[in-house]
């Protein structure tokens, strides 16, 4: 059954990639539009992701950061995160035919289940922010991991305060 | 005149005093003494896996806090038949105060018969005796029943040996941590992986019969809650679609799960049945109300929500009404999980530290019982009187396994081959 | 429709990108994520464990002759005659690794304690001499009252005698003060116990009754076993108004 979605999914998306001009894509060369998820399937394997590293370097280069970073317990975006985001949005409408996964995280001083919970209200105030500056939210999926993800791996201030961020993941 | 009356009040005062004599019976008092029982497991006869049922009974019973278990090494060996009737003369020359025994015999079928009798060697007497029929590969299940026999007719509690626990196995550095479900027995032996450890895996609970699972998964970039059939290792997303969800559990008939899904900045606690269907939402104040945990009767969840401000615990009846704080310590808690009778509730506690404590289901009585940096994820033994956690270090972030007494007393490490985390305890098998 | 170059180009690399998907896609879902358990295994509680020669009950077969005679409790104190080996001395060989520490200790003497007949001291029966016997001749034990007085301190000496191993009894929970035991013994003129002790009421909540009334049970056992045979004067052990062949008292502990 899922087989039959998966091929007759496909065929819609080989035969809407055939059709219509494009532009000419800027460098790296951009994927087609991405296979919708079914959104009744239990089927865990239908849920994958691709990441776009050369996407994401380009982000990087021309938007400054793909991270912003968060206050102890806080959701709230100052001032140079706000900055980083208006130039993140900026990126994203100049490059169709990508999504970002808004992705938040925290440090390791809150318990498992908080900071999910915690990791979800950072991924969305910057989705919401990115939101005001225009990026539509087909483009976009919020998620949290959590403390599951950290970068820095002290157990000190320094530490924390590097985990305590949201980050804009291009995927396809 | 007189004289009659006198004998008669004598009468009547003698016999008033006799009767008073005789209705006060005296009264012995004991003890109470804290200290480990010296308790001899010699080689169990009949079959050379009898060392090593002997073997397993002596960790059983250390683990527990209550033994000083001897053997299997060092002591003397017997014959099947003296399993029912040992010396006891002996064994008190030797200072020990109860002797398990047995013996191994085949059955017609190819299984086995593992015999189980437990001694008062003070007293002189047998206190019970018990027959395992297992097939000859689960000779582990058959020691940890007569483990269990030993303990519960020793202690007075429900058994908990003869049981399993899931938790997630961690390896690699703090920042490429690789997760994976794990089961394993509650001794650490017959660990295996349910999980390839492609995706990071956290918090995985058994259902009330231990046939299933529910945990989280991050497929696809997102913690999504998946439900696991052990036997067949079939597994399928509780929620369809691409929906946030986290912190499941079964309630207690298996039927339900109770979960958290995010969205939109808020955190609430749905409930859904385990063969699908539309959830219900419990929950709806902005805060991040997560951890839920069903009381065994099923009538009412305690969870955490920060609706206050800061991590609390709250108790709710099983429909969403009749939401209330519960704790008022000082600090922040978490996690909280409600005990197999009913009575607690076991939480992370936040002051500094995270710290393992246990409160009465009302609120109030709050014990402490862990001394670590960052103790958090209590789980229950079946029994209620161990409390299974996951500590992390600092620095590194080494995450172990470990099991406290909820009377008191010092968290002993679980044997996990590598780091573990977010442990659930199985009902007792069988 | 005339496509040009980049079209080409690009239709050809979407049809390569599908084809590769597909191929994926088609592998991942056929990828089967885990190992299925093995069938549960099952465990069958056999009730009659045991050999022609020993009885399938709790009560253990008679004990053998180097033990004394004595029916129920197993005195504590016979091990000086008996001709047993010591426990250190393994009878099967287990392991072809010894074991370095020896886990089993031997008494060299039966210790009991001494006090046992200084428990009594010589004016023991103060208490009962406003009981006086009229007649010149020493006493009967026949003649001997066992009254009240003389009841509640051969009561007391029994309890004194006892004390010890009772103090020795572990804990077995907080809340087990709450249950009380009353028990009977019938004694022998020779301080030792007819039968195990009885337990004629345990009271307290139905709950702690449940959960320690074995326990409580399995200790007065304990302690008769260990600090008898009890030293009481002998003309007391039967009279016409009673004797401490029979003694009730109450267990519990602090």
């Amino acid at each position: 059954m899922n087989k039959t979605i998966l091929i007759g999914m496909t065929a819609v998306a080989l035969s809407l990639g055939a059709c219509g001009r494009k532009a000419p894509p800027p460098e790296p060369v951009l994927p087609a539009a991405p296979a919708p998820v079914d959104p009744n399937s239990t089927d865990p394997n239908s849920l994958e992701v691709v990441e776009l590293p050369a996407l994401q370097a380009d982000l990087v280069a021309k938007a400054g950061s793909d991270t912003i970073y968060f206050g102890t317990d806080e959701y709230s975006l100052d001032q140079a995160s706000q900055a980083t985001l208006a130039a993140q949005a900026r990126w994203l409408l100049a490059t169709p035919n990508v999504r970002a996964s808004i992705e938040g995280h925290a440090d390791e001083r809150g318990t498992r289940e908080y900071n999910q919970a915690l990791g979800e209200r950072r991924a969305n105030a910057t989705r919401d922010f990115l939101r005001s500056q225009g990026v539509p939210d087909n483009r976009m999926t919020v998620t949290s991991w959590g403390k599951e993800r950290p970068v820095a791996t002290g157990s000190n201030e320094e530490a924390w305060a590097q985990n305590r961020r949201a980050v804009t993941v291009i995927i396809r | 005149m007189r004289m009659i009356l006198t004998l008669l009040l004598a009468g009547i005062a003698s016999t008033a005093i006799a009767q008073d004599t005789q209705e006060a019976a005296p009264e012995l008092v004991g003890g109470s003494v804290k200290s480990n029982v010296a308790i001899a497991v010699p080689v169990m006869p009949g079959d050379p896996i009898g060392r090593q049922v002997s073997q397993v009974i002596v960790s059983d019973l250390r683990s527990t806090g209550l033994f000083t278990p001897l053997g299997p090494g060092g002591l003397p060996g017997y014959s099947v038949e003296e399993a029912g009737n040992p010396a006891y003369p002996n064994w008190r020359n030797a200072g020990v105060s109860a002797l398990v025994s047995g013996y191994i015999e085949p059955r017609p079928d190819g299984r086995m018969t593992v015999a189980c009798y437990l001694h008062d060697v003070t007293a002189g007497r047998e206190l019970t005796h018990q027959g395992f029929a297992v097939t000859s590969d689960n000779w582990r299940q058959a020691a940890h029943k007569c483990a269990d026999l030993v303990y519960s007719r020793l202690s007075g509690q429900q058994p908990f040996l003869d049981t399993r626990v899931v938790y997630v196995a961690e390896t690699g550095p703090k920042n490429n941590r690789q997760k994976r479900v794990a089961i394993m027995d509650s001794d650490g032996s017959n660990n295996r992986y349910l999980t390839v450890g492609r995706h990071t895996v956290v918090t995985p609970r058994f259902s009330p019969r231990g046939d299933k699972l529910v945990y989280v998964s991050y497929i696809g970039r997102k913690p999504r809650v998946l439900l696991y059939d052990v036997a067949s290792g079939q597994e399928r997303l509780l929620i369809p679609g691409n929906h946030i969800t986290f912190a499941p559990r079964f309630s207690p008939n298996g039927r339900d799960v109770v979960f958290s899904m995010a969205e939109n900045g808020n955190t609430d606690i749905y409930i859904v049945s385990a063969s699908g269907g539309q959830p219900r939402r419990l929950t709806s104040v902005a805060g991040a109300d997560t951890s839920p945990s069903f009381s065994p009767d099923g009538r009412q969840i305690v969870f955490e929500s920060d609706r206050s401000g800061t991590q609390q615990l709250y108790v709710m009846s099983a429909d969403g009404g009749g939401q209330r704080r519960i704790s008022f310590g000082g600090g922040r808690y978490a996690s909280p999980v409600w005990s197999p009778a009913g009575n607690m509730i076991a939480f992370t506690r936040i002051a500094g530290n995270f710290r393992i404590g246990v409160m009465n289901a009302g609120g109030g009585g709050e014990r402490i019982l862990t001394d670590g940096w960052q103790d958090e994820g209590p789980s229950w033994a079946p029994n209620g009187q161990f409390v299974m956690f996951h500590r992390t270090a600092q620095g590194a972030g080494a995450t172990r396994l470990y099991a406290v007494p909820v009377s008191g007393g010092s968290a002993r490490i679980m044997p996990t081959p590598a780091g573990g985390s977010d442990p659930s305890w199985s009902p007792i098998n069988n | 429709m005339k496509m040009d170059r980049a079209e080409l180009a690009g239709t050809g690399a979407a049809l390569a990108f599908h084809a590769a998907l597909i191929a994926a896609l088609t592998l991942s879902l056929a990828h089967v994520t885990s190992k299925p358990e093995p069938p549960s295994m099952e465990v069958e509680f056999v009730e009659d464990i045991g050999f022609e020669a020993a009885a399938p009950t709790s009560i253990a077969t008679p004990p053998p002759a180097s033990q004394a005679p004595e029916i129920g409790e197993a005195p504590p104190d016979e091990a000086a005659p008996a001709p047993l080996p010591p426990a250190t001395q393994p009878r099967v060989a287990p392991a072809p690794t010894p074991r370095p520490t020896p886990k089993v200790r031997t008494k060299p003497a039966p210790a009991k304690p001494a006090p046992r007949a200084s428990r009594i001291g010589d004016d023991f029966l103060k208490g009962i001499a406003d009981s006086p016997s009229k007649s010149d001749a020493p006493a009967k034990p026949a003649a001997a009252t066992f009254s009240a007085t003389a009841r509640a301190s051969v009561g007391q000496a029994i309890l004194r005698q006892v004390q010890p191993c009772a103090d020795r009894q572990p804990f077995i929970g907080e809340d087990a003060n709450k249950v009380r035991l009353t028990i009977n013994l019938k004694l022998a003129r020779s301080g030792r116990l007819v039968r195990p002790p009885t337990v004629l009421k345990t009271s307290g909540d139905p709950d702690l009754r449940a959960k320690y009334g074995d326990l409580l049970e399995d200790q007065v056992r304990r302690i008769f076993a260990q600090c008898t045979p009890l030293r009481l004067p002998a003309e007391l052990y039967d009279t016409p108004t009673g004797g401490w062949n029979d003694f009730t008292f109450t267990y519990r502990v602090n």
